[in-house]
């Protein structure tokens, strides 16, 4: 059984990551690496799209924490999009919304990279 | 089990001690939850505290050993809804760790901890002891209110 996809897209000034399926202990791996390759390829823009992604556990919020500082600290960000409920009360729970900007359309965090004229 | 509890899943031939396991574990204390009378809502958060332990056994409590077994039993009595996780690796009591700042935490940029920190904000109750056979057994109770 396929549990989790991740794929990346162009969408400048960002690159975007779609999720898909369940991000758990299990899957987090996947993500760590995608970011990892992002942050190698010196991509700090960018955008997780969550449309897809039906659970998220700390495995995967901690994935998440583990970059937002290295991005930061290269004036990019790590901005999310497009959650569930049941995936955006995850965050809430831990109060992730104080750390990261969460967006209901990906178009709008893409727009706030625009607005910030970091690239 | 306490003696009024009724019992409704019992993995008798044990779990392995993969994270494989965690999304077969998660559908069975949601559906049970959903059975027993939780929300659809609240069944999800209460599936989300039980991964979270048994990825803190499987990664800690086993160190990543694949070939290890842990037990997990649900049962419900009056109100309320009883998850009990039997391992037979390393010690660790999640209510010996202080509740977490998670303003302090954002601060700086900590790592970890988050997973008993759900447990805590979920569960009702959070009971840890160590059994007479040397055994960790981790109780997790919800109540229905």
């Amino acid at each position: 059984m396929s549990q989790f996809t991740l794929s990346v897209r162009e969408s400048p000034p960002a690159r975007v990551i779609d999720l898909t399926g369940y991000l758990d202990a299990h899957t987090a791996p996947q993500l760590e690496e995608a970011f990892q390759s992002l942050l190698n390829e010196q991509q700090f823009n960018i955008i997780v799209n969550f449309r897809d992604l039906a659970y998220i556990s700390s495995a995967g919020l901690g994935v998440f924490m583990a970059f937002v500082e290295e991005v930061r600290s290269n004036s990019g960000d790590i901005k999310l999009a497009e959650m569930s409920p049941k995936v955006y009360n995850v965050f809430d729970l831990l109060g992730f919304p104080m750390l990261y900007e969460i967006y209901d359309d990906e178009q709008k965090a893409r727009a706030k990279f625009s607005n910030e004229g970091s690239c | 089990m306490q003696s009024d509890s009724k019992y409704i899943v019992r993995f008798k031939e044990g779990i392995l001690s993969r994270t494989e396991e965690l999304h077969r574990i998660r559908t069975v204390v949601e559906d049970e939850a959903v059975r027993f009378g939780f929300d659809r809502e609240t069944a999800f958060r209460m599936a989300l505290a039980v991964d979270e332990a048994c990825t803190n056994i499987i990664k800690h409590s086993y160190s990543g050993n694949p070939r290890k077994k842990f037990e997990m039993e649900i049962g419900t009595g009056n109100d309320r809804f009883v998850v009990v996780l039997t391992d037979y690796g390393r010690s660790f009591n999640p209510n010996s760790l202080p509740k977490l700042d998670m303003k302090r935490y954002f601060e700086l940029c900590m790592r970890g901890g988050l997973g008993v920190h759900i447990i805590k904000l979920v569960m009702d109750d959070v009971a840890y002891h160590i059994t007479e056979a040397h055994a960790n057994e981790l109780r997790l109770v919800k109540y229905l209110t």
